[in-house]
């Protein structure tokens, strides 16, 4: 890999780690929002027939859900399920995982094929818009969310962030404290509909 | 969404300006006394994150002044918005529809939801602003990391080097580990298990197991790994510090292979509990 493009990769995980270190440091404030005891009263409708391509908005259902509101993508549909790969909270992708969407909102700019996460048509979701990714990152985004990721952590992408090796890298917490985040999220809809679960519940983090 | 409490006039009225934001699509399109205190939530917000960031990392000046309440509030409306339609605005809905959950003001769960999404969207603007592309260094700290000397180098450390090279760290690493692991207590063989196997720290077998809370064992797994870094840079004074770096990433994996290959019977339950918390054993 030559020096120009070392130098690029550098610069996307500084950027990345400015962005992690900002995020401590916000989360920190003393009247942080979002430790709200929520609970939600009344359920959303079942999941409208989607098409790929749609982004869809998830009812708030838990003070877990500390975080923008979650979005997510159907990248594709078959008999009943759907695979949703999640929008990132950052707008650098941490690793080789995460990619571009290819969209201009601040928090709609990060696609995480690794946090994607198949469910059923039991499943609660508002619709918030339709048709609004562009066809060739959903389709990379989905090729990304087949492969495990214990490769996507060390995928080394020239035009992506460097792999993650050393075991202190802070992308490794931000991985975990995302996983058990996702898991608080589809906790309440698993337990509706048996079809929904974490993919990247069924790898390991480390090699 | 809920009806407006009668019984509290105040907690009505502080609502107004949020549901006359809703109905209007953009502040910009409400009375202005609503457009105003709209403005003046979110410069309030930001201008705590803004002076939060101050000093804490390399940011040479970030003056709240800089962002004016209308550009504050716009950080916000812009943040989620796929377009201009009120279909490309959905996120007001999430935000109405946490006050409807139990136990909650309906204005505290809106203006908590806002501030989420804020929170988000000033952090988004200090990226963009200030994150210094093209002016980092290698020897940079890792925030978070900076009293054991970590470096952005060590991060970008080729894990890949010549195959002779890496045979040798390689043998190196195994002699290291099956030493080093000798050191180690049960707390420290859950720990490296859980994380070899994907298994939060946080979670309730893994506490159970070892007898201590996520922040310990991974206070506990920063000392683990500062040791190995100690123990490669005294032997191996002489290397530079990228192989040194390398070494002590593989030594760490060695570890993680001899607990796995040595304590998986034991810890089976462990692995049980991964599987089955994508479903039904969340805290």
């Amino acid at each position: 890999m030559n020096d120009a493009i070392q130098r690029a990769q550098q610069e996307k995980l500084a950027r990345w780690l400015f962005e992690w270190q900002m995020d401590r440091e916000l989360a920190a404030v003393e009247d942080a929002p979002g430790d709200l005891p929520y609970r939600a009263k009344e359920r959303a409708p079942d999941m409208p027939l989607l098409s790929p391509g749609s982004i869809v908005l998830f009812q708030p259902a838990t003070s877990e859900l500390a975080r923008a509101p979650l979005t997510a993508l159907t990248a594709a549909t078959s008999a009943g399920t759907a695979l949703f790969i999640p929008f990132g909270r950052f707008q650098e992708p941490a690793f080789g995982g995460e990619m571009p969407s290819g969209l201009e909102p601040a928090g709609l700019r990060i696609l995480c094929p690794w946090l994607a996460f198949h469910a059923g048509r039991g499943l609660k979701v508002h619709v918030w818009d339709t048709c609004e990714i562009l066809e060739a990152p959903l389709k990379r985004a989905l090729a990304l969310a087949h492969r495990p990721l214990a490769e996507l952590l060390v995928l080394n992408d020239a035009s992506g962030p460097p792999p993650i090796r050393h075991p202190l890298d802070p992308r490794r917490d931000y991985i975990e404290e995302e996983r058990e985040r996702m898991r608080a999220v589809l906790a309440p809809f698993a337990r509706d509909d048996e079809s929904t679960l974490l993919k990247a519940a069924e790898f390991p983090d480390e090699e | 969404m809920a009806p407006p409490s009668e019984s509290n006039p105040e907690e009505n009225e502080a609502l107004e300006p949020w549901t006359s934001w809703r109905r209007a699509c953009a502040a910009d399109l409400c009375p202005p006394e609503h457009r105003r205190a709209l403005h003046e939530f979110a410069a309030r917000r930001a201008e705590t994150w803004l002076h939060r960031s101050i000093g804490r990392t390399c940011l040479p000046t970030v003056d709240p002044a800089r962002l004016p309440p209308a550009q504050c509030w716009h950080l916000l409306e812009s943040h989620l918005a796929v377009n201009r339609t009120r279909a490309g605005k959905r996120y007001k809905d999430w935000i109405f529809e946490r006050s409807q959950g139990a136990g909650v003001e309906r204005l505290d769960a809106i203006l908590s939801g806002a501030a989420l999404i804020l929170r988000d969207a000033v952090r988004a603007y200090l990226h963009r602003e200030f994150s210094r592309a093209g002016t980092l260094s290698l020897d940079q700290p890792v925030a978070g990391h900076e009293t054991l000397g970590l470096i952005l180098g060590d991060l970008l450390a080729d894990g890949n080097p010549d195959h002779f090279e890496r045979r040798d760290l390689e043998s190196l690493a195994r002699e290291l580990a099956s030493s080093f692991v000798e050191t180690l207590d049960a707390a420290d063989h859950i720990l490296l298990f859980a994380r070899a196997s994907g298994i939060a720290l946080s979670h309730p077998a893994v506490r159970t197991a070892s007898g201590l809370g996520r922040s310990a064992l991974h206070a506990r797994y920063v000392k683990l790994v500062a040791r190995v870094g100690e123990i490669v840079g005294d032997r191996f004074e002489e290397e530079d510090r990228e192989t040194r770096v390398q070494l002590g990433v593989l030594t760490i994996e060695e570890l993680k292979k001899i607990i796995i290959l040595s304590r998986r019977p034991e810890f089976e339950l462990l692995h049980f509990f991964q599987e089955k918390e994508g479903t039904d054993s969340h805290e």
